[in-house]
């Protein structure tokens, strides 16, 4: 591996003691793992994603009440054994459609924002490394960015709104909505992130071999600019879940009684003034956990690659540390 | 008071949160709110509705809004005479035949001080009050009814439909006699001729001002009523913002019995949580269109009470028979069997309401419920849907008002109820405006629909859902006989023949189910226990004039 080749600068120098390019093939897991255990804060976002990806996949799985078959006598049930979280206006059982919804919920943000990101990024790299080439490259970078500034002129959920009335009611629809209203975000970091890569003198000197496009990007570039990008998917995938959910929220959604937390928390939410808290709140208070623990998992993806903050010591380390020394 | 030296008031966080606090406590607070009517609380009437009236014009619109409100403005020729409801302190209108009085019915002259009908029938004459004046002072004359029907014909909005109803061949049908006498010249006997003149879309213009509006582009100054009022009503428009609120003022040049609340003002809460919350507050007098549950916990409330009354309100689905398999008459029954009415009465609608069981609202003249057979019974539905031929099931789509937020839930318990039967329905939500369109272009299989024929009539309330020909089948419901026995209601003026057609007419219409029957959601009134004087009227709208503070 060459001194040029940023795969040996991924963070390593920074962040351990034991050599970058030996932990780089065995350890990097590991020592990621360490890094969350010593950060319990971005530690409880990945065991929230975790658990509500674990009760979207198990679900089916447990003796649960049908999430979408209404039982007519059990209308607006508050909490009980029969109905851990109640039921709500027509009959549906809370808890076990708050363990379904992540099936769609997060399929919808996870699907949404990868394809985004792969859209986006490829797009952004282009635009990146063509935008002072000259002539149709110029026009044709130029061309997407302004493409990309039209979309963000528009309020996000408003567009997304919109597009859902085009494209119509349905999960392929929202899908598709939230990936577009997103693309831009990547296109415009990926852009960023080869503006800055692609004038290194690893990459100036493969391009004087005649390295092309396509070889720079997937050699030298792309890979240099994932951090940034994978830190932006985790917090955009949480993003994703609150605008699935608020076009839900406000019949633009998925179809009833399909179980989602949006939905189920616009179908309740008219009951709280009269007494009855539970169809809205434990959809809400699982929308809110979900999206606060994808937060997290940005996060803790933006300080692993932050060689700074990486290598600053937890509060115990250093606790342990100067109580060593004393 | 901390001030500068210059004698200011220093802007700073700490400053800026004081005096933005006190400012919002005193907006909110109920000497704030009286004074911002700018007059007495007591003798202004304030009322949360879902929305303004999209036109003051009956001809374009006929939304909640404008049936709210449009009374206020504009009084008709007559209307009916009331009884005292079963609900303690609530009026009704009286809508018992009466063979032995003009017109068939109880009724009392409102513009008309008299009418005469011709030994056939076919002409009635009626003769007008005296010194009656618009809200622009302008007297009300035979030109004016005149006007008001040569104008339905023009215009062509909802009016059409009314003359069509009233027998009304052309603009020559009404002539003008003498100042304050008009004539109605009929092709056939009519009826129900007197009853929809008190329809709520049958009211009279102010000519004069109607045609000092008028433009060339807009003879019929349809642009100017669509904003404002020209009427011999008990109010007056002050404003109108739409979106916002309407503001009515009691004129004191009324003919009638002056309204005791001298300014009515109408407000927009889209939310219905809100209006509720107002209601409870005291902010407002009138909470319209409020949810089943937010009815129901007012039942404790020391400030508000929902005054429940028998309405002709009806809730069903259209069962639409272009789309297969729903032409079978076999599957609509089987669909009628599942819905689970009793439940939906019980649950969603928190006992508002009752079970729908007869195809017009039930307590009309000539409705009966002789033929219902229609209680859930999913054994009967299954065997149903194996003579058509269906045993396995099939798939369908229901559509629903996003707008109503209980139809999504009775969707909901309705769709399990039919995976029971194997029927499978995918739930289509639409926004209001998409839902209308769908339901006026018959575009969906199965649609909900929240309605009421507003004329008391048998014959009028089967013509309108059920004629082949009408506007409002919306289930392309088409069966000869039953227009011809539709037609022969409307058009004899023997009681016992009209009543036993219009029963023939709903045993076949009950045996051919093309509508899945819901509830008779009742008209409910939630308002302050202060108000008093409220009288049901079919259309089911807010009369303001007949509210007081008691």
């Amino acid at each position: 591996m060459s001194e040029t080749d940023p795969a040996a600068l991924g963070g390593q120098p920074f962040a351990n003691e034991t050599g970058g390019e030996q932990l780089l093939a065995t350890g990097v897991l590991k020592e990621f793992c360490g890094f969350l255990m010593n950060r319990p804060s971005y530690l409880v976002g990945y065991l929230i994603v975790a658990m509500a990806a674990l009760s979207g996949l198990v679900a089916p799985l447990l003796p649960l009440a049908s999430p979408v078959d209404a039982d007519a006598g059990a209308y607006l049930v508050p909490p009980s054994w029969a109905h851990p979280m109640g039921t709500d206006s027509a009959g549906l059982d809370v808890f076990s459609r708050v363990l379904f919804a992540p099936r769609v919920d997060l399929a919808i943000a996870l699907v949404s924002t990868c394809w985004a990101a792969c859209f986006g990024s490829v797009a952004g790299a282009f635009v990146g490394l063509w935008e002072e080439r000259g002539g149709i490259k110029s026009g044709a970078a130029t061309l997407i960015l302004r493409m990309a500034d039209v979309i963000q002129a528009f309020p996000v959920f408003a567009l997304a709104l919109v597009l859902v009335a085009v494209l119509g009611q349905g999960m392929t629809s929202i899908i598709i909505a939230i990936g577009i209203v997103n693309l831009p975000l990547y296109l415009r970091l990926m852009r960023g992130e080869v503006l800055r890569i692609r004038d290194q003198s690893y990459v100036e000197a493969a391009h004087i071999a005649g390295a092309g496009d396509i070889y720079l990007l997937t050699r030298h570039i792309v890979p240099n600019a994932a951090p940034p990008l994978l830190a932006q998917m985790s917090i955009n995938t949480g993003v994703a879940v609150l605008l699935a959910a608020g076009l839900s929220f406000i019949g633009a959604g998925v179809r009833a009684p399909t179980p989602e937390w949006g939905s189920m928390i616009a179908m309740g939410f008219q009951n709280v003034v009269t007494g009855q808290w539970w169809p809205s709140m434990f959809p809400g208070l699982a929308l809110a956990l979900t999206v606060f623990g994808l937060g997290r998992i940005g996060a803790s993806i933006l300080a692993w690659t932050n060689p700074r903050e990486r290598s600053r010591p937890t509060r115990r380390a250093w606790k342990a540390f100067t109580e060593g020394r004393n | 008071m901390h001030k500068t030296a210059n004698g200011t008031i220093p802007l700073s966080r700490r400053t800026l949160l004081k005096y933005g606090a006190a400012a919002s406590a005193f907006t909110f607070a109920p000497g704030f709110v009286n004074a911002s009517f700018g007059q007495d609380r007591s003798k202004t009437l304030v009322i949360a509705a879902p929305a303004t009236p999209l036109s003051l014009d009956v001809e374009n619109s006929l939304s909640p809004g404008t049936i709210d409100t449009v009374a206020a403005f504009y009084d008709y020729l007559i209307g009916f005479g009331t009884i005292p409801d079963t609900v303690d302190g609530v009026m009704r209108e009286d809508l018992e035949p009466r063979p032995d009085l003009p017109g068939g019915y109880n009724l009392k002259g409102m513009l008309a001080e008299s009418w005469a009908f011709a030994e056939d029938g076919k002409s009635v004459v009626f003769t007008l009050r005296q010194g009656v004046l618009s809200n622009w002072g302008n007297e009300l004359t035979a030109e004016d009814v005149k006007y008001t029907f040569d104008r339905k014909f023009e215009v062509k909005g909802a009016g059409a439909f009314m003359t069509s109803v009233m027998g009304l061949p052309d603009k020559d049908a009404v002539k003008v006699e003498s100042k304050y006498v008009v004539s109605f010249t009929l092709k056939d006997p009519n009826p129900i001729l007197m009853i929809v003149c008190g329809h709520l879309a049958n009211p009279i213009f102010d000519s004069t001002k109607c045609k000092e509006m008028a433009t060339t582009d807009d003879p019929w100054a349809r642009n100017f009523l669509d904003t404002n009022v020209a009427g011999f009503g008990p109010y007056a428009l002050k404003d109108i913002t739409r979106g916002q609120q309407m503001v009515a003022t009691a004129r004191s040049d009324y003919y009638g019995e002056k309204p005791y609340f001298e300014t009515v003002v109408f407000r927009e809460v889209p939310i219905s949580a809100t209006r509720l919350q107002l209601l409870q507050g005291g902010a407002v007098d009138i909470a319209q269109n409020l949810a089943p549950t937010e009815m129901k916990s007012l039942e404790n409330s020391t400030d508000a009470t929902v005054t429940s009354i028998e309405a002709s309100q009806m809730l069903w689905i259209e069962l639409n028979t272009a789309f297969a398999p729903l032409d079978n008459i076999k599957v609509r029954q089987a669909l009628n069997y599942a819905m689970p009415k009793d439940e939906v009465v019980k649950t969603i609608m928190q006992g508002f309401g009752k079970k729908m069981t007869t195809f017009m609202p039930d307590f009309y003249p000539g409705a009966t419920a002789e033929f219902y057979d229609y209680d859930y019974d999913i054994d009967k539905a299954k065997a149903l849907l194996a003579e058509a031929g269906h045993a396995d099931g099939f798939t369908s789509t229901l559509a629903y008002n996003a707008g109503i937020p209980f139809e999504e839930t009775i969707a909901i318990m309705y769709q399990t109820a039919l995976k029971k039967i194997g029927v499978t329905i995918e739930l289509k939500k639409l926004p209001a405006g998409t839902f209308f369109d769908s339901l006026v272009k018959r575009s969906e299989p199965m649609t909900f629909n929240l309605d009421a024929p507003f004329t008391p009539d048998p014959g009028f309330s089967l013509n309108l859902y059920f004629h082949s020909g009408s506007f409002l089948d919306f289930s392309n419901y088409k069966n000869e006989e039953v227009d011809a026995l539709i037609k022969t209601s409307l058009s004899t003026l023997v009681e016992e023949d009209r009543f036993a057609a219009t029963t023939a007419a709903q045993k076949i219409i009950n045996e051919e189910a093309p509508w899945t029957l819901i509830a008779n959601p009742g008209f409910q009134l939630a308002h302050g226990k202060d108000i008093g004087g409220i009288v049901y009227y079919t259309s089911n709208r807010l009369n303001f004039q007949d509210y007081k503070r008691v």
